[in-house]
């Protein structure tokens, strides 16, 4: 009996399903994120170490060239710059992917919506799931980086890390649950979007040090919880001083990643039945 | 049957409104001014984009009795895919409700969603998830499913060198695998070469047979009538009638003929050259107009077409074609030169019942010049008519036997 009533499905047009639905399909969470890492690195000669190459590349290039420069360089006392630059451009290359494949998930995945019905929203988590398996390796790395060039750094940073995985992570969840929905009716939206990930790409401290900014300019970048945290991430666990953790950095970050995801929920609930209509 | 009688499904005033973009040309804009001048009629036409409304379901009640085949029946646009998808949960109806009381499972996503660059053993797992099935029981079943997609040993070799035959076997074996109390499918998606597709079809009646509920779109008359309890018939997006299958089924052919024909026959004189034109084709049994287009095969029946010629020639070749409903042309018939004459005539060919095999056939108007040039083209003309062939229960001919025709032979043995 229980069985039976396990499956009931009720839909009517005034009531929608809830946001949260996707819960009751963990399993397919796990399989798309599976099938995203899987197919990103089959058929490659070198496989998953791309995964790494490409943060290590950029920042050896960046850490060499630019920040060998006085004023450029991040300024924590013991450790490379190069290292920095690794950890900021592996939180980067996190929220790309994330973002970049979670606006394109749905409109992508036009025959899957057209014929199975799952919640959506699976598709922009998978996304991000992937990468963060990705992140993962390259936090490994940057563990074996620190021991191995001697650079001090605050064993507890890592949590922060993990915090600012968390939140790049909810960040790149809710601009996709904003501008996926809206990029299967207007496909302005894919043009845009590798515009926007590059002028983010510029006006985020990635490769050089937030303070060389105008101080107006960073007021308004904070509001960006990808900088914040970065920030905050950043001296937690390279700086020196006896209390590297600004709390107030963080606060940034959450206040607006909340903001986002509330819009974010918001766009997507009110657009997610109506998907298949427009493909 | 007490048990029997639980819904399965419950549908109630569902309708689903479709918004139509439509470009139409401004009637009060700068091209009126040109009114008179329609070589410039291109010049400062101005464009609007109308958002039209368009009701694909209208009002939809009806319920599913658990363990009972639906049979869903209607002309292309009728709305039968709209409602399909609406329940399958991929489209969400613009008012309304639907109960479901069971798992659901869609044939409708056959072969969707498979990687290509991943091997079909891990697009099986993943394909199963995504029909909401469980690692643990797609473990179970591989064993099943890869047999009957009859892939053996290409089921660790990446997708993308398979075959499409080969991919729509195996999206179809994890389908048709899903342990589900409510199976929502649609006939036209039985896939692959001849002898899979005889496969699946027979999975497909086997799944409606065996006491799980079951929602049934097809084409096909004669396996709506094998296998559904009831029908649904559906037109422009409404429920023209729901009942027991036969009558249903009848019902509806009759509706093909009589709109059919109502509509050419307004418009009769356009069929055909000035040379030759078709009046009328009909079913007649006994000498007698038949009504009903479902025919019994145990009754003789005729074929009647009137032409009207203007001229007979040599070179003319007219009759009809029978084509199944399939659009396969199964053959073509031509009067005798000697029987054909001048003026208004109606002609009688005797159907060759016991060669056909149970299904449905049309009937169309044919006439061309010495092979070459279509004098009425049989595939595009309005000069026809559709029937379904059936057995009869007394007969061992009740069944449809596989290939295109189903020859009475005469046996002895020595």
């Amino acid at each position: 009996m229980s069985q039976e009533t396990k499956y009931i499905t009720h839909i009517s047009a005034e009531k929608h399903k809830g946001f949260f639905e996707f819960l009751k399909y963990k399993e397919l969470v796990y399989f798309f994120t599976w099938r995203e890492f899987k197919v990103r690195y089959k058929q490659t000669f070198f496989g998953v170490i791309w995964a790494l190459a490409q943060p290590l590349l950029f920042a050896g290039i960046i850490g060499i060239i630019l920040t060998r420069r006085a004023g450029l360089s991040f300024g924590f006392e013991q450790t490379s710059d190069i290292v920095v630059v690794f950890l900021s451009f592996s939180l980067w290359q996190f929220f790309q992917g994330s973002f970049g494949g979670g606006v394109n998930s749905i409109s992508g995945n036009k025959p899957l919506i057209k014929k199975i019905y799952f919640p959506k929203v699976i598709l922009i988590l998978s996304y991000i799931s992937s990468r963060t398996v990705d992140f993962l390796l390259q936090a490994i790395v940057l563990l074996l980086l620190l021991v191995a060039s001697g650079s001090h750094f605050n064993p507890m940073g890592f949590i922060a890390i993990f915090v600012g995985l968390i939140i790049v992570g909810l960040t790149a969840l809710g601009a996709s649950l904003i501008l996926a929905p809206l990029n299967v009716k207007y496909r302005d939206v894919s043009i845009v979007l590798p515009f926007l990930i590059r002028i983010m790409f510029f006006t985020t401290p990635i490769w050089y040090p937030f303070h060389i900014l105008p101080e107006t300019l960073q007021k308004v970048l904070l509001f960006n919880p990808i900088v914040s945290v970065l920030e905050f991430s950043r001296e937690a666990l390279f700086s020196t001083a006896p209390n590297p953790y600004d709390f107030t950095l963080l606060l940034y970050s959450l206040v607006s990643v909340a903001v986002l995801l509330f819009i974010g929920v918001f766009v997507f609930k009110s657009r997610e039945g109506s998907l298949a209509d427009y493909m | 049957m007490p048990k029997n009688n639980e819904v399965a499904i419950e549908v109630k005033n569902l309708s689903k409104k479709f918004i139509v973009n439509q470009t139409i040309a401004r009637k009060d804009g700068i091209r009126d001014m040109f009114k008179k001048k329609d070589k410039f009629v291109g010049l400062g036409a101005e464009e609007r984009i109308v958002g039209k409304n368009f009701w694909a379901l209208r009002d939809i009640n009806f319920t599913v009795n658990k363990g009972e085949t639906l049979g869903i029946i209607g002309l292309n646009g009728a709305g039968k895919t709209t409602m399909l998808n609406i329940l399958a949960q991929i489209l969400e109806p613009t008012t309304g409700s639907f109960t479901m009381r069971g798992r659901v499972s869609s044939l409708l996503g056959v072969g969707t969603g498979f990687h290509l660059e991943l091997s079909g053993r891990e697009n099986v797992f993943f394909n199963g998830a995504l029909l909401g099935m469980t690692r643990k029981e797609i473990a179970d079943k591989f064993d099943d499913i890869v047999a009957f997609s009859e892939l053996g040993s290409f089921i660790d070799t990446p997708v993308k060198y398979y075959s499409s035959g080969m991919r729509s076997r195996l999206g179809f074996s994890v389908a048709m695998n899903l342990d589900a109390e409510i199976t929502i499918i649609d006939e036209a998606l039985a896939v692959g070469d001849v002898s899979f597709k005889k496969k699946s079809t027979e999975k497909m009646r086997e799944t409606a047979f065996t006491g799980k509920t079951t929602l049934f779109v097809s084409h096909q008359m004669s396996i709506v009538q094998d296998v559904c309890d009831r029908v649904l018939w559906l037109k422009d997006g409404r429920i023209v009638k729901i009942g027991e299958t036969q009558k249903i089924i009848d019902e509806y052919i009759d509706s093909l003929n009589s709109a059919d024909t109502e509509q050419w026959v307004k418009s009769r004189d356009h069929i055909g050259n000035k040379d030759i034109s078709v009046e009328d084709i009909f079913l007649s049994q006994n000498g007698k107009k038949i009504r009903t287009s479902n025919i019994r095969r145990k009754n003789k029946v005729s074929v009647g077409i009137t032409y009207d010629l203007k001229k007979v020639s040599e070179t003319y070749s007219i009759g009809f074609t029978l084509l199944n409903d399939r659009g396969t042309r199964l053959f073509r018939a031509a009067i005798p030169k000697s029987k054909l004459k001048k003026g208004r005539n109606t002609y009688f060919a005797e159907l060759p019942v016991n060669l056909l095999n149970n299904g449905g056939y049309v009937i169309a108007a044919d006439a061309d010049i010495m092979n070459q040039e279509w004098l009425i083209n049989p595939t595009s003309t309005r000069a026809k008519l559709v029937f379904t062939l059936s057995g009869t229960r007394e007969d061992d001919w009740n069944l449809g036997r596989d290939g295109l025709v189903k020859p009475q032979l005469k046996w002895r043995s020595e």
